[in-house]
């Protein structure tokens, strides 16, 4: 088990030196080191904003402003701070106010009528069966579209992202009591919403 | 089969919920619950936003991250050309130094009629300002100064009025500020 830990730490830190490196370089000027960067990091970047926006192709377009957004500001990004930290902050607040916009509102509005429809014509999800990753995915964005962006940003790291409620808050840019306020009234909203659309994922005990 | 590490992390799992357990401690919940698909399911039911915590990441194609990266130089150049072919910002003064050049101007002027035939400036009593609608005075940094020893400014609208008589023969000085108009 330590050796496990040992093994997945010293791949982080060696990540981490990597990510300063092309940071670094990145910051005088190469082109090249920031499209390695850019490469390095869109997974990360775009399964956070793919959890927040809820899809794929406006999670891409949030991953596009997200890196130029960080080329045009490299010059101001403190190298003693943590660089995911900094961009994790730049994808998140970008998503929130991708999920805010009025465009996103409009799709928002098309997916939950899709999913009305779609809860009309199977009850087949009201059941307790193993739920697949890609059902995850789905039933996520199905019962978090009643959070506040701030709600299911901090819910999406916390839970899904696993970071600590310090990091959370940094990337917010609010306090850690702020961010144990939004987590619990995103769960709870999100037990109400399951409760209401998925009855069968609830013990019976917790139906009422 | 249950262990002493699956009573453990189920009894966490209020805690772990609520946010009071230690980060050492929700390591350990969810460092088991990844791994114990019995405890996972336990702790689902008892809970369903547990289901969230052990959702994989969404797979990421490497054309979607080449499309990502393809897109990002395309924006960087984008922003390049447009900063190379952008024309100069056109020099415009402050504000502040555009009140201030609009003060000096109008004061130069009013000397310069003042300073006509002698005694050709109205005797009024030093210290009193001319008549003006006031509506609470603007200061201005450096103008002001040069007017409050002896009348103190009085605005009008968008307008300032300073007025200055030194008495003793001197001519009296009235100079008007817009604060809208832009030079």
């Amino acid at each position: 088990m330590e050796l496990v830990y040992s093994e997945s730490r010293r791949r982080q830190e060696t990540a981490q030196a990597a990510d300063r490196e092309l940071v670094a370089e990145a910051r005088g000027g190469d082109l090249l080191a920031f499209e390695a960067l850019v490469a390095r990091k869109t997974p990360a970047v775009l399964a956070v904003a793919r959890r927040v926006v809820g899809n794929p192709e406006d999670a891409r377009d949030v991953a596009q402003m997200v890196f130029l957004r960080v080329w045009e500001q490299l010059d101001r990004y403190d190298p003693t701070w943590s660089f995911n930290t900094w961009l994790y902050r730049i994808a998140t607040n970008l998503s929130i106010d991708f999920l805010r916009s009025s465009r996103s509102r409009e799709r928002a509005h098309g997916a939950t009528l899709h999913l009305v429809r779609q809860r009309e014509e199977s009850t087949s999800l009201e059941t307790t069966r193993a739920v697949e990753d890609g059902e995850l995915e789905r039933l996520f964005e199905r019962v978090s579209h009643r959070l506040s962006a701030k709600q299911k940003a901090a819910f999406v790291l916390r839970e899904m992202e696993d970071r600590d409620t310090r990091e959370i808050a940094e990337i917010l840019k609010c306090g850690e009591s702020t961010v144990r306020n939004h987590l619990f009234n995103a769960r709870r909203i999100l037990r109400r919403e399951i409760a209401r659309l998925y009855p069968g994922l609830l013990r019976p005990e917790t139906k009422s | 089969m249950t262990t002493a590490l699956c009573e453990r992390t189920r009894a966490a799992l209020p805690e772990y919920l609520a946010e009071t357990l230690g980060e050492s401690g929700r390591r350990e919940v969810r460092g088991h619950l990844a791994v114990c698909a019995a405890c996972r399911a336990e702790a689902a039911s008892a809970d369903p936003t547990l289901l969230f915590a052990f959702s994989n990441p969404p797979e990421v194609s490497s054309a979607e991250v080449a499309s990502v990266v393809e897109s990002v130089r395309a924006g960087i150049a984008l922003r390049e050309a447009e900063r190379r072919i952008a024309p100069p910002a056109p020099r415009r003064a402050s504000g502040r130094a555009a009140r201030a050049a609009a003060a000096a101007a109008v004061l130069l002027l009013t000397l310069a009629i003042s300073s006509g035939p002698p005694g050709s400036a109205p005797p009024a009593p030093a210290g009193k300002s001319v008549e003006a609608a006031s509506a609470g005075p603007t200061a201005l940094p450096g103008v002001a100064a040069v007017a409050s020893p002896e009348g103190a400014p009085k605005a009008s609208g968008g307008a300032t009025v300073y007025d200055w008589n030194p008495g003793a023969g001197e001519p009296r000085v009235v100079w008007i500020v817009d604060g809208s108009l832009d030079i």
